[in-house]
């Protein structure tokens, strides 16, 4: 299915050139994703990055150039059809030991097993990567464990900590502040700047959790 | 060439122009928070442009020389004095705090230390070194991503740095307009997130200034003042975010950010600095204000090449 525009695309100060999708995130996010390989693929001068969040992506000009016709006409296109199982799959494997497993585990009125059970049965999708380098956002999160962020973020999240928040599981892959709920921890290294491209995980890779 | 960090400063890293291309990997630019400080330090060495140098926050680092060099300061004008170290007592060389060669290059011999204490204006000074600060590139550039601990180093006592080889151009002057003020006029687009701020409220964030906290960093800028009112929750789906946008979390208070930014964002935006501004925010210290007037995307592009027009022609060869 496609995703309706929701707008044209706006500017985010004077070399942020912002296009957002309608629609469900699933949907929205597929649509991000094919309008940000076809933005990069086209390799236009006048872009120095092109970043997809959510349901957006974000073009970034090099200082003081202009946006060619060229550029335009692809950002206000309208939603390119995703490309299909380009995506790949990885497996991580998670010690389910996160120290919020119990209070998210009581808070959906489930058993940790229960949580464990759900997040390492779901696939998800690599919606982005952001906050942080190599931060995956994965979507497929089962509803039933759909949880609030903490109020008040944690100072330092351990690295390799996997974690949930809202429609998202993620994996910190340095220890940084954080404010997500941690269930969980893995040992396997998502970001390494020695690799092309730094991050293993990809928009548009399929992730499943494996119990350790 | 080899140097010493004798005492690293507050925070004391090193910055060259960035890493930009690598947003999709979480990866935010970094670089030097005032850019063209760092570019004309590099000018006024020889080195080129985007060579990697020590940028230092509010109170620098004492670095000693263990071989002859040419080094330029630039950005705000920090205390500085010369040391010279013989038989390990320490000797002041003769040079007035308040009037060591700013924005032009000097020699150091072998055995002497470059020790830069509180700032005398803004937040961030540059010292380029001939050569350039050699360390490891890390995709593509020797920029420190502190928060991330990605690239480059945060200088700390008893760190050794290596410079690149030194070419033999012409040494070259190069003018920088000084760029510190208390108070600060900073130009700033609109947007793009309008429909969660309530009626009135962007129009005044415009008309009222906003105070410099104590807690800014290369991250961001965190800002006091009239508080943004929210029709609707901060949140917002995470999209990518630029250097200079000003986020507006739930407490309605403005983040400036920074060159170490995230690379994505979930909190609503007001308006963006623009990018031929932004190094006048990078020298903002605590207490200090900033007012932010209106501009266009396109007049902001113009800013920018106007304003490097304006350098490249102040830059000439010393013969």
């Amino acid at each position: 299915m496609l995703a309706r525009d929701m707008s044209d695309w706006v500017w985010q100060g004077e070399r942020g050139m912002l296009r957002s999708f309608d629609g469900s995130t699933a949907e929205a996010n597929a649509a991000a994703r094919a309008l940000s390989d076809e933005v990069t693929a086209a390799r236009f001068t006048e872009v120095a990055d092109v970043v997809p969040g959510a349901r957006t992506v974000l073009v970034e000009l090099v200082p003081g150039i202009e946006p060619s016709a060229a550029l335009v006409r692809a950002l206000e296109a309208d939603a390119a059809q995703p490309r299909r199982g380009a995506g790949r799959r990885h497996e991580i494997a998670v010690t389910y030991d996160g120290e919020d497993l119990a209070e998210v585990a009581a808070s959906r009125r489930l058993l940790p097993r229960d949580v464990v059970e759900l997040h390492s049965e779901a696939e998800y999708t690599v919606a982005f990567i952001g906050f942080q380098p190599g931060f995956p956002y994965l979507l497929g999160l089962p509803a039933e464990l759909a949880v609030r962020r903490l109020a008040s973020p944690r100072v330092k999240v351990p690295a390799g900590s996997v974690a949930i928040a809202g429609e998202y599981s993620g994996i910190y892959p340095g220890a940084t502040p954080g404010g997500w709920r941690l269930i969980g921890r893995t040992e396997t290294v998502l970001f390494d700047a020695e690799n092309t491209p730094p991050s293993i995980l990809q928009p548009g890779d399929m992730v499943r959790f494996v119990p350790a | 060439m080899t140097l010493l960090v004798m005492h690293p400063g507050a925070l004391s890293t090193v910055q060259d122009l960035g890493r930009p291309g690598y947003g999709s990997a979480g990866v935010a630019p970094s670089g030097a928070m005032d850019p063209w400080a760092l570019r004309a330090a590099n000018v006024l060495v020889s080195n080129e442009e985007g060579a990697a140098a020590i940028e230092f926050t509010m109170r620098g680092p004492t670095i000693a020389f263990e071989d002859d060099t040419i080094v330029a300061l630039t950005g705000s004008r920090f205390e500085v004095s010369i040391l010279r170290s013989v038989s390990g007592s320490a000797f002041e060389r003769d040079v007035d705090a308040t009037t060591a060669p700013h924005q032009t290059s000097f020699r150091l011999r072998a055995g002497e230390s470059l020790r830069m204490g509180a700032t005398l204006g803004g937040a961030r000074g540059y010292l380029a070194i001939r050569g350039g600060i050699d360390v490891p590139l890390v995709l593509g550039s020797r920029s420190t991503h502190v928060a991330a601990g990605l690239g480059g180093r945060v200088l700390s006592q008893g760190d050794r740095l290596t410079t690149g080889p030194a070419t033999d151009a012409p040494l070259r002057r190069a003018r920088l307009d000084a760029a510190y003020r208390s108070e600060q006029r900073l130009r700033a687009i609109p947007g793009p997130q309008r429909d969660v701020f309530l009626p009135g409220s962007v129009e005044r964030f415009f008309s009222s200034p906003y105070t410099v906290t104590a807690r800014s960093d290369r991250t961001g800028i965190r800002l006091q003042g009239l508080p943004l009112e929210l029709g609707t929750k901060s949140d917002i789906d995470p999209e990518g975010v630029v250097t200079g946008a000003l986020q507006i979390p739930g407490d309605g208070q403005p983040i400036l950010l920074g060159c170490d930014r995230p690379a994505t964002g979930g909190y609503a935006k007001v308006a963006t600095v623009i990018g031929a501004d932004m190094h006048l925010a990078a020298q903002a210290k605590p207490g200090d204000t900033f007012s932010f007037d209106r501009t266009t995307p396109e007049a902001a592009r113009a800013a920018w090449r106007e304003r490097e027009d304006a350098w490249r022609g102040t830059i000439e060869d010393i013969d």
